[in-house]
Order: C-alpha cells, then sequence, then structure tokens
C-alpha cells in the first residue's frame, strides 16, 4: 500500500443531493508499484493539458453560462464548424449505407411516453412541461417519432428494413453535481438511429452497425473495444424474446470475428446490447457507439409488416448510435488531439499572414483564392509581428500559416508554415491548394511531413 | 460445526463453516501466497477477514487483478480516513469507496482541506502504514452499532447503519481507529 498519492479535493454532497449539506471529497491513487503509479500520475498530467473546458475556452470552441443555466452548452462558432463538419461528414455516410434522415419533435404527450415505458422506468431523468393542461415530456431518447413514421403506412415485408437516422436533440435530468464539460450536459445530440427489419434480416443488420462503428473508428484513428450487456433486473419482456434478442448479437460478433466481453445484467431495460468503447491517445475509455435490440418496443406499438405469407408479422426495432452524444464524442475528440484537430475537421484550416501592411494587397488576393477553394481561411493583416502572429496562431493549433512577405508578394505565392513549426519552401498558391486539399480529402490524421528546410 | 464445500481449478475441499481465507491460504491452498489478497466466491469478492458461511467456487487473484486493486485502493481510503481524523480530530466520516483508478473519502469538515494539508495527511498516512498493522474485522449488532457511532459523534455513519436495516454490521479495526465497512479489505497495510 506505499505507493499511493492523495490529488486533490473537491466539494461533494451528502448522497449526491444538493440540499444535503457539502462535503469534502478527498481524491486519491494507489498502485501496487511505484512505477505504475509514476506512469499513471504522468498520465493525468498530460490529460490536465488537454482538458477540453480549458482547451474549449482557449480555441473558443464552445461555453458554459450560469445566466444561460449549467448542464446547457453554448457553441461558438469555430466550435459549431467543429461539429457540423463531423455531422455533415455523419450524414453522407448513413445516407450511402441506406439510411433516411427524420426528425421528430422534442415534446411529446406524456401518455405516449407511458405507452413506450420511458414513463415508468425513466421519468426521474425526464422534464415535463404543460400545454393546454395537457402534460407533455421533453424527449430523452427519440424512439418514439421514429415508430410513429414507420406505422404512418402499411408495410410489406419487402419494405425491410427501414433505416430512419435522426440528430436527436434530448434532454436527460442529471444532478448538478455530476454535471462535467462536455461528458455530462442535460441537452446533447445523439446520431441517432431506428433500423426495423425481420428477423431474418437482424443478423445483417447488426453486422452493418458495427462495421459502421469500425469505418468511423479507423476515420478517427481511435482503438476501441466492444463489450455484450444481457439482461438487467429491471427490464420489459418475456425471457424468450431476451434470449433471441442476445443470441442474435452474439451471433453478428462472432460472424465478424470480433473479440468482445460479456457485462451481466447491465442491459437496457428494452434489450441486450452491444457497447462500444473507444480508447483515447491517453489510454483513457470512453462509451460511444452502442446497438440496442428491441423487440418489445414494436409490440407495445403495435408495429406490423405483411410477411410473404400475407400474414401480419412483427418487425424487429435496433436502436443504434454511432458517436453517442455529439457533445461527449466533442470533449473526447478535443483531449484526444489536445485541440490540433485533422485539417479535414479544423474550424481554422490556414491564416495568411502578413508581414508588413506593405504585402496586405497580395495576402488579400491568397485570402480570396483560398476561399473560392472553400478552405477554411482567416486573414492576419495586423500591425503586429510575424513573430507574434505565428505563435498566437500556433497557440489556436491552425494546421497552416501562410506568410506573406515581399518574396511572396512579388511571386503571387506563400510561404507556408505548419502547425509543428516546419517551414516549408515558398510555393504558388495552387500548389499549396494542390497539397492541403489532398490532405482533406485522405482525412489524413496528422501533416504530412516534408522538411525542406526548418526555422528553429 | 458444519462444513462447507469449497471448489478450486484442480480440486474441492471441505472446510469448516465460518472459515476465512487467511485460514485456508496459511494450509497451503494457493501457490501464489503471500501474493494473494483476496478471492471471488462465486463471483462475490471475500477478503481474508470475512468468515465464509456458505461453501462455491473460490478463486484467488493478488493485487494486480481488477478486483484487488479495488481491494488495494478500498484499503488506502480507510487510511486516508484514519490520518484525516487523527491529525484533524473534529471531521467527521462517511463514506470512503474505490472508484476507476483510485478512491476518495468523502469528510464533513468546517474548514476546507488545503493542498498543504493534503501533504499533511498524506505524511501521516505514511506513517500509519509504517507500522505494519494488521486491519481486524468485528462484527455488532446493528442497535449497538449505531449507540457506538452516536457516541463518537459520527451520525452519519449512524444514518448508513439505519439505511441498511440490517441485524448485524461489520466493522473493521485499524489500531485504534475503526470504520462501517462491507470488507473487501487488505489483511497487512505495509503489504
Amino acid at each position: 500500500m506505499k505507493a499511493f498519492k492523495l490529488l486533490n479535493v473537491a466539494g461533494a454532497y451528502w448522497r449526491g443531493d444538493e440540499k444535503n449539506k457539502m462535503l469534502q471529497r478527498i481524491y486519491g491513487t494507489s498502485f501496487p508499484t511505484r512505477e505504475a503509479l509514476d506512469e499513471y500520475l504522468r498520465l493525468l498530467e498530460e490529460a490536465k493539458k488537454r482538458d477540453h473546458r480549458v482547451l474549449g475556452r482557449k480555441l473558443d470552441l464552445f461555453a458554459f453560462d450560469e445566466d444561460a443555466g449549467a448542464g446547457f452548452v453554448i457553441y461558438h462558432p469555430r466550435g459549431m464548424r467543429l461539429r457540423t463538419l463531423i455531422e455533415d461528414w455523419e450524414k453522407k455516410e448513413h445516407f450511402r449505407r441506406g439510411y433516411q434522415i427524420v426528425q421528430g419533435p422534442t415534446l411529446l404527450k406524456k401518455e405516449l411516453w407511458m405507452r413506450s415505458g420511458h414513463y415508468d422506468h425513466y421519468k426521474d431523468n425526464m422534464y415535463f412541461t404543460k400545454i393546454d393542461d395537457v402534460e407533455y415530456g421533453v424527449k430523452p431518447m427519440n424512439c418514439l417519432a421514429h415508430m410513429l413514421i414507420y406505422r404512418s403506412h402499411l408495410r410489406s415485408f419487402r419494405d425491410l428494413p427501414q433505416r430512419y437516422f435522426e440528430l436527436g436533440v434530448v434532454h436527460r435530468h442529471e444532478k448538478s453535481g455530476v454535471l462535467n464539460g462536455l461528458f455530462r450536459v442535460r441537452c446533447f445530440t445523439q446520431d441517432d438511429a431506428h433500423i426495423l427489419c425481420t428477423e431474418e434480416q437482424l443478423n445483417d443488420e447488426v453486422k452493418g452497425v458495427i462495421r459502421f462503428v469500425q469505418d468511423t473508428m479507423d476515420m478517427f484513428g481511435f482503438d476501441y473495444s466492444l463489450e455484450l450487456s444481457t439482461k438487467p433486473e429491471k427490464a420489459i419482456g418475456s425471457d424468450e424474446l431476451w434470449e433471441k434478442a442476445t443470441n442474435a448479437l452474439i451471433r453478428s460478433l462472432e460472424d465478424l470475428g470480433l473479440p468482445y466481453e460479456i457485462n451481466e445484467g447491465d442491459g437496457a431495460f428494452y434489450g441486450p446490447k452491444i457497447d462500444v468503447k473507444l480508447r483515447d491517445c491517453l489510454g483513457r475509455e470512453w462509451q460511444c457507439a452502442t446497438v440496442q435490440c428491441d423487440f418489445t418496443m414494436p409490440e407495445r406499438f403495435d408495429l406490423e409488416y405483411i410477411g410473404s405469407d400475407s400474414k401480419p408479422h412483427r418487425p424487429v426495432m435496433i436502436h443504434r448510435v454511432i458517436l453517442g452524444s455529439m457533445e461527449r464524442f466533442l470533449g473526447v475528440l478535443i483531449e484526444h488531439f489536445a485541440g490540433a484537430f485533422p485539417t479535414w475537421i479544423a474550424p481554422v484550416q490556414a491564416v495568411v499572414m502578413t508581414i508588413s501592411e506593405r504585402f496586405e494587397a497580395a495576402a488579400a488576393k491568397v485570402v480570396e483564392r483560398l476561399r473560392e477553394a472553400d478552405i477554411r481561411v482567416e486573414p492576419d493583416f495586423r500591425n503586429e509581428t510575424i513573430g507574434k502572429k505565428i505563435r498566437e496562431w500556433q497557440g489556436q493549433k491552425v494546421p497552416y500559416m501562410l506568410i506573406v512577405g515581399e518574396k511572396e508578394a512579388d511571386a503571387g505565392a506563400v510561404a507556408p508554415r505548419t502547425r509543428s513549426g516546419e517551414s516549408l519552401d515558398m510555393m504558388s498558391v495552387d500548389a499549396f491548394l494542390e497539397r492541403i486539399q489532398a490532405e482533406i480529402d485522405e482525412k489524413r490524421l496528422d501533416q504530412p511531413k516534408e522538411v525542406t528546410h526548418s526555422e528553429a | 460445526m458444519s462444513k462447507i464445500e469449497l471448489q478450486f481449478a484442480d480440486r474441492s475441499i471441505q472446510a469448516p463453516e465460518g472459515a476465512r481465507l487467511a485460514d485456508l491460504l496459511e494450509s497451503g491452498i494457493d501457490a501464489r501466497y503471500p501474493d494473494v489478497v483476496g478471492a471471488r466466491l462465486d463471483g462475490a469478492v471475500v477478503d481474508f477477514h470475512t468468515p465464509l458461511t456458505q461453501g462455491g467456487k473460490l478463486d484467488f487473484f493478488t493485487v494486480g487483478d481488477e478486483d484487488g486493486l479495488a481491494m488495494l485502493r478500498h484499503s488506502t481510503s480507510h487510511i486516508m480516513a484514519e490520518a484525516v481524523q487523527g491529525l484533524f480530530p473534529k471531521v467527521k466520516v462517511t463514506i470512503g469507496p474505490a472508484i476507476e483508478n483510485g478512491f476518495y473519502y468523502d469528510f464533513d469538515t468546517e474548514e476546507p482541506f488545503s493542498a498543504d494539508d493534503l501533504k499533511k495527511i498524506e505524511k501521516q498516512m505514511k506513517k500509519i502504514i509504517s507500522r505494519n498493522q494488521p486491519f481486524e474485522r468485528d462484527v455488532m449488532a446493528a442497535k449497538d452499532a449505531i449507540e457506538k457511532f452516536r457516541a463518537m459523534g459520527e451520525n452519519y455513519k449512524v444514518e448508513i447503519i439505519e439505511d441498511l436495516g440490517v441485524d448485524t454490521v461489520s466493522l473493521y479495526r485499524h489500531g485504534d481507529w475503526v470504520d462501517l465497512c462491507r470488507g473487501r479489505i487488505f489483511s497487512i497495510p505495509g503489504r
């Protein structure tokens, strides 16, 4: 027990209830060996440098405001641009994989929530309001509207699978004591989808979702692990249905030859699930994707399809999210890259900076050319030294700084400097555009290392 | 005294009901002794001090195991609470679990702890650990435990026992210091 360290003190309410006394919580850690402890402390130091709340402020991505309310994110322009870029990419991927985009209302009648079972199992996490004396629940999940969409038409087996995708904004009540930056908020957006299919299609659909998750993780450069969660204590649906659903998930994992762990009793109240935990560069694990089987919700809403035997059948429902909560994923992304985002999603991709006011006209032309090519560019024509400008924009983790001095202005060219501080030879704007466009198209995670000549 | 059956990887043994892991290990049941710190009995963690009241599959683990680490951290949080009350006698204790990668303990104190206080507490903890004193487990009727903690002024412990609604509770003593605890505590802190 000798290898331990007390880390910090925080306030904590007795039993997590703000109405109770505020206690002092001392956090500590201990490891079996001194080496393991030191390694862990090193990781903590590194994580502190990457704290997404600090970077969120420094890079002006997002903020929280007491006046607006705790747990509600305010996206500033650069943060929203980053989020939009990821969402745009995701929408494209969904269309390619046969999903249809939909959107349901934020408020739905309490009666509907009672029918789905959310009211009984989830009401402590829901917000409610009254409209004309009728009680409405603010949605904590997006399933309900998707089911209403499904049952709006008579469906045949030929119509299945139906895959509905929504960037759904949900609200879930959390105690104020546990709110934490982007990681635990009261309002967040899920890249949510519901698939309605036949039992025979279940295996292929689940495999399709898992492959989608794998492609996404590979693209962002995350390692990940899979966990299968089985029936919890409080659950709806028969044992037989639970067994069918659980086996379907297991079969999909085995078919893909993927290793997974089993979490007994950790499933959702309406079905077993597969959770994907990504591992960031500090070795921390974060829950992102979930694939949940659901045999009971379609029953509660009486969803049907006409089979090839001309008889009515009950479809199976799969709930799934790929990134999970956009907010949480952005927090993870910020910490994983320490704010130095890959060029394809960097909110500002290039800054054109003048060495002196004399070169403003030439630099303005460069900015124009880049804008026309849809590069996210900002000008810095301030009357400051080039050293100061470089330091500031380096601090903002911009992928490229394009310096325009006498040589460049005369040649109608730029002298690029990468985020890591490498100075590249002067090149024409066309040449630079070719270079950065390739980086964007390939979605490169790091900038190509080409040392032509380096500046100290 | 009735017997219970304990199954291991390669064999089964009969042990007297109420036997503790400490007793079993001393008889050479697991080759990794003395590195073993606890065991899972049908999946539930038991420490060296807790008497076994039923048989089942016994799976020993060392401190590197997930449950072993949790035990290490939970025990460290006990030591921390002991140190805090040694230095700041007016402070009341509440709960101190192991968490992922560490532990915490919540204290009721008028003055918030400063960074200097943390250093003092760490030093005190090192002193306590170097005494190499074992933990000892006691069992007490819930009523008596409530009286005991009430007399100590530890109203949070009283509230916890009342909420548990059980007949008896277990307490872990370390020297003069005692805490309400369900178990999963190391046998010797210095190890």
